[in-house]
């Protein structure tokens, strides 16, 4: 059997496809990890304000420690040298604290916009930051339902600053510098288990707790948990957010894209090809 | 000295080309013109913020916040060089998929247009990303 080139590039065209198929069919069966996503709980009620948190944190990333005065009813917000804050508001029962850095969502929205893959959800739960793929595009922030990535804007080589949960402590087995720091209102484990100690602490406290925990599912469901003793709106916290994740808003569309590659060509060339060779257009021949 | 020697070599294997584009940069004609008097001044500017740009980071240059870190440089990149570029599709699509041969004369001069529109566009878009050279 002779062969021509065009049989031959059917054969090699159709031999690749078959390989790839086979490999994006088959090849998942990679030995199966069972590190749960892990988080942090943060009980507001338990909270007295002391920001030794704060300073844990800025002290184990080498941030300088925030000076400014916790004041109920001034917001304070995480910038790019503090990547956790501590407010205070006035509210019916008195004062309250609420938290707010990385929420480090099960499917996080940053993640999915990063062009280079520099934000990262690692196995064991915490978003990271890897700067050596970054290239500074801050489409993470412009993704973020919480508003979480900062960004050096008066650096030459700017970096995005957010809460890794303390990932390299996490990797050498030690629990995160806030936690380690406060001891009343901080708790790190699998979000399994956070979840379960936060609706143990609304059952056996009744009428303490709002019985509701902030992360569970907003967001699609995030790995920083709240607990607290009035509604988390009253504390600064987003309400208005969906309870899926924001990543599947977008993946049917983008799964569909490929499809264009296919389609499009198709139909312009059926357009070109019944366009031709009318007698009215063809005087300015080429 | 392996890269001097090289660059020699290539300067005396292609002076033509070096004279072709001398002589392309050599003004013709009047070179006070209203177009001029008005870009160079731009361009000198633009230069220097790109200087203060990428010595001080991008805040130095721009009003942009943590809150809104997309602003001016890409809405006016977007905007202007995607219509300019779209020029370029929409005329080859008449003329080579449409086969509206009248306009072929124009194809070469939108296709130039388009494709500096998309240089300029990616060039601009560089330089609002924090670090270009990753």
């Amino acid at each position: 059997m002779s062969i021509n080139r065009r049989n031959f590039f059917k054969v090699v065209g159709v031999t690749g496809l078959t390989v790839i198929g086979l490999k994006a069919a088959g090849n998942d069966s990679k030995a199966a990890d069972d590190t749960e996503f892990h988080g942090v709980l943060y009980d507001s009620f338990a909270c007295v304000g002391c920001r030794n948190c704060e300073n844990a944190c800025a002290e184990a990333h080498g941030f300088p420690l925030a000076q400014d005065e916790l004041v109920a009813g001034i917001t304070r917000k995480t910038s790019e040298t503090q990547r956790c804050v501590i407010n205070a508001y006035s509210t019916p029962n008195g004062e309250a604290y609420m938290r707010t850095q990385c929420m480090h969502c099960n499917e996080p929205a940053c993640v999915a916009a990063c062009l280079t893959k520099a934000m990262y959800k690692t196995k064991e739960g915490p978003v990271i930051w890897r700067e050596n793929k970054c290239m500074g595009c801050r489409y993470c922030m412009v993704s973020c339902p919480f508003d979480v990535p900062k960004f050096e804007y008066h650096s030459a080589n700017p970096k995005i600053q957010k809460c890794d949960m303390c990932y390299d402590r996490i990797i050498e087995g030690k629990i995160p510098a806030c936690v380690e720091n406060c001891g009343v209102a901080l708790f790190y484990g699998t979000r399994r288990e956070l979840i379960a100690e936060a609706r143990k602490r609304i059952v056996e406290n009744p009428g303490v707790y709002v019985d509701k925990i902030y992360g569970e599912t907003v967001a699609g469901g995030t790995g920083c948990l709240y607990l607290s003793s009035v509604p988390v709106n009253e504390l600064g916290m987003k309400t208005d957010l969906q309870n899926s994740s924001y990543p599947a808003l977008t993946k049917g569309f983008l799964y569909s894209v490929p499809s264009v590659f296919v389609l499009v060509p198709t139909l312009l060339l059926g357009i070109s090809k019944a366009t031709k060779n009318k007698p009215e257009k063809n005087e300015e021949d080429e | 000295m392996n890269s001097q020697a090289a660059t020699a070599v290539a300067n005396s294997k292609t002076p033509t080309m070096w004279r072709f584009f001398l002589s392309e940069l050599k003004p013709r004609g009047k070179w006070f013109t209203w177009f001029n008097v008005i870009s160079i001044p731009v361009i000198i500017t633009g230069l220097i913020l790109i200087v203060i740009r990428f010595a001080n980071g991008i805040g130095a240059v721009t009003n942009l916040t943590q809150e809104v870190p997309w602003g001016l440089w890409i809405g006016f990149d977007v905007v202007t060089g995607v219509a300019f570029a779209g020029g370029a599709y929409i005329l080859t699509f008449l003329v080579y998929i449409l086969n509206q041969k009248k306009f072929h004369s124009i194809v070469r001069v939108t296709v130039l247009n388009g494709f500096l529109a998309y240089l300029f566009y990616a060039g601009a878009l560089l330089l609002d990303l924090g670090n270009p050279g990753m």
